[in-house]
């Protein structure tokens, strides 16, 4: 999607011209897709954590290299794969039969081996979560939920969703923001104190 | 002036030569124009149609829908028969959709950049194939038809037929044939309404799906090492440069204008020989090639004839050295 | 974005940019604004975004936890490396490790089935000519995405560094048959585009949903 690559791109060439805190911005954006992506590799949370941190090193250290002529993401993903694969290697273990596919889902893997979700607490409390995460979204007026939901779900781009929903892409972008900050508050305590 | 009996015959067969060449020029010309038509007619066109797929002893009914709102092309192909899976196309994104969010496709497609493939390739249609018209064809889906017979010129691809909606050029069927007449694959609408009342929310996924947005991958401009000794008449690479796929994979595109292969190599670790597969009238091949200490694994896929899949394979090889 | 009832308006344009930037979406303002901000406090606030994404993506056991904790890793490690420059002759160098070998992994398993039956995961008669042997794919990779190699077509012969076919050993061929299964879609996908016919030939692999 070239909106994705396009503002990536702002953040890579800031990279390039030497600013570190672009970069960070960079990292909190892909940290949980580049970790679940690991997970997907390496089981132990502690290797998880290393080899992520790894490969942001190394993509870091080659950014300069970066054109801009991939998605940022997609350069990072290989970045990523292939720094987890030579772990293993490099500990006699087997990589994965097939590669991890780029895709989203690669989030969701990674939290269980982040937080020894195995746990009847932690099980728990996730799933506190994420009922409350549904009874939020469904709770939210048509308008943001629709918005929300065309985002996450078919990762339209704000265009798009401006021409479904007939509405300048501004509106788009609040409405968005303002489901996301409603799911938040209604979720914060859980996050919070795993109440 | 009295003409003698051979110089007699000698003219009567330059002008029937030159009949019959310019009867092949106008049916070529009438074949190229309709499968313009054609062409443009899935882009223009509203539609809303049920067609089946077979190949084979398989068979699979899909529903196919096509609009443009508000100057935005949406299109929608779901099957019918299996896990109703959906793909979703608006202008060029394209999204899978699935029933619910357990049936996961990992796929990482490339940006289909539907527009730029619009022209018809008629230089390198020609090289291939020679082309009939029938304009008495039958009745498909309840609509009278045309039919276009793609003869191939080699043993390197295969034969096409088209049966097209006579009035707006719709394709209604298409045989793909092999050797000796083999039917490989058809497709044919059994029903299509061209006047389909089409809203926004019919490409919309459907509240308890789940769906997937396609992950753009777009092409590296850099150099080029790798080339094809040979290739069949008419096909040439579709892009100027390779796109990369994850996991270091680059992929190339052949065509001749009406089928397509495509090429991919990435690196490896084991040697492999030659392995061919097919499924229906795709037919893909595997092999490994080792350039220097590097080794590569090469597939190619394509609705083309084993024997092209082989011949590519072999003729694949790199220009230069790598680094 | 003066509908919020917040009374800490620059909060919530922060938030708002972050919004946009995790949807790609962020503007040279949003950019810049999101710079000036505490990258710990931008972290902790994207979590419960990305928590959002989860569950609205796949009904699956989520949880929380890495907050700031690794963007503080990766940049103390950044800062502990003095050398650590973004160069380009770091990916280059990176490139020539492509070629080493690992033993480790030389076992795998060989297994016969139909085409078809791979692609689909479900029960489909299969009408296949031929099978697909499957078996682990690996390999030490370059971990700097490089310069890909792309084809041309040439004339001329070059075949000076490449070992004819048949000196390979006859093994089996490894297949991965999940990477073959994407292959066919992206072939699907490009015939689709080339051949004029809509989606259409997309039929070929639409009722193969590609499962791993």
């Amino acid at each position: 999607m070239q909106h994705e690559t396009s503002s990536d791109q702002a953040l890579v060439e800031k990279v390039q011209q030497g600013d570190k805190r672009a970069f960070d911005l960079l990292v909190v954006k892909y940290q949980y897709k580049v970790i679940g992506l690991i997970g997907r590799y390496i089981q132990d949370r502690s290797e998880v954590l290393d080899v992520a941190q790894d490969s942001f090193i190394k993509a870091y250290r080659a950014i300069g290299s970066f054109r801009g002529e991939s998605a940022f993401y997609t350069w990072l993903y290989r970045i990523a794969v292939n720094t987890a694969k030579n772990y293993l290697v490099s500990r006699s273990r087997r990589p994965p039969e097939s590669d991890v596919e780029l895709d989203n889902e690669d989030v969701f893997n990674v939290y269980e081996s982040l937080t020894n979700i195995d746990t009847p607490e932690a099980k728990l409390n996730s799933e506190r979560l994420e009922k409350a995460i549904h009874e939020a979204i469904k709770n939210l007026p048509e308008e943001l939920r629709s918005a929300l939901t065309l985002r996450e779900f078919d990762g339209l781009s704000y265009e798009d969703i401006s021409l479904i929903m007939d509405c300048p892409v501004g509106t788009v972008r609040s409405r968005i923001f303002r489901g996301r900050e409603a799911v938040e508050k209604h979720i914060r305590p859980l996050m919070d104190g795993g109440e | 002036m009295k003409i003698t009996l051979p110089l007699r015959l000698f003219l009567m067969m330059v002008c029937l030569a030159s009949s019959s060449t310019a009867m092949a020029e106008t049916t070529e010309t009438e074949a190229l124009n309709l499968l313009r038509n054609m062409t443009q007619s899935f882009a223009a066109l509203s539609y809303d149609g049920v067609f089946v797929h077979s190949e084979a002893t398989n068979m699979n009914s899909m529903r196919v829908r096509h609009d443009s709102m508000a100057g935005i092309e949406y299109e929608s192909l779901v099957d019918l028969d299996g896990d109703k899976v959906e793909i979703l196309r608006i202008e060029d994104k394209i999204v899978s959709v699935y029933p619910n969010a357990h049936v996961a496709n990992r796929r990482t497609p490339l940006t289909p950049l539907f527009k730029r493939f619009k022209n018809l390739e008629s230089d390198r249609l020609l090289k291939g194939y020679d082309m009939q018209v029938n304009r008495q064809a039958s009745r498909i889906a309840g609509r009278e038809t045309v039919a276009i017979k793609l003869t191939p010129k080699d043993a390197y691809r295969y034969g096409h037929q088209f049966w097209l909606d006579k009035q707006n050029h719709f394709l209604l069927k298409h045989d793909m044939i092999g050797a000796d007449n083999q039917l490989l694959e058809r497709i044919q609408f059994t029903s299509v309404d061209f006047s389909p009342d089409l809203k926004h929310e019919d490409f919309v996924p459907k509240k308890d799906s789940y769906s997937e947005p396609m992950v753009e991958t777009q092409s590296e401009q850099v150099k080029n090492p790798w080339q094809f000794d040979w290739l069949p008449e008419g096909f040439s690479l579709v892009w100027p440069e390779a796109r990369s796929l994850e996991s270091g994979t680059s992929m190339l595109l052949l065509s001749d204008g009406m089928t397509t292969v495509s090429v991919f190599i990435r690196p490896t670790e084991r040697a492999a020989g030659v392995s061919i597969l097919n499924i229906g009238a795709t037919m893909a091949g595997e092999c490994s090639i080792k350039v220097e200490e590097a080794l590569y694994l090469l597939t190619l896929v394509g609705e083309v004839p084993k024997q092209t899949i082989e011949k590519l394979m072999a003729g694949f090889s790199p220009k230069v050295q790598m680094d | 974005m003066s509908e919020f009832s917040t009374g800490n308006d620059r909060a919530v344009e922060t938030r708002c940019s972050l919004s946009a930037m995790l949807d790609g979406e962020a503007t040279e303002q949003d950019i810049a604004y999101l710079l000036e901000q505490d990258p710990a406090t931008l972290s902790a606030q994207l979590e419960s975004y990305h928590l959002v994404q989860q569950v609205l993506h796949k009904d699956d056991r989520i949880a929380t936890g890495l907050n700031d904790s690794l963007m503080s890793r990766v940049r103390a490690g950044i800062e502990a490396d003095e050398s650590v420059t973004p160069l380009h002759a770091v990916a280059t160098q990176a490139t020539q490790a492509d070629t080493v070998k690992q033993d480790a992994v030389k076992n795998h398993k060989v297994v016969a089935l139909p085409w078809r039956k791979l692609f689909s995961g479900m029960a489909v008669a299969a009408s296949v000519a031929f099978v697909v042997i499957l078996g682990s794919n690996q390999f030490v990779t370059p971990e700097i995405p490089t310069s890909h190699m792309i084809a041309d077509v040439h004339s001329s012969m070059n075949n000076r560094m490449l070992t004819p076919l048949a000196e390979f050993e006859n093994d089996a061929l490894q297949v991965d048959n999940v990477r073959l299964q994407l292959y066919l879609r992206q072939h699907a996908e490009q015939a689709a585009m080339t051949v004029g016919q809509g989606m259409i030939p997309m039929a070929r692999v639409v009722s193969y949903p590609i499962k791993e």
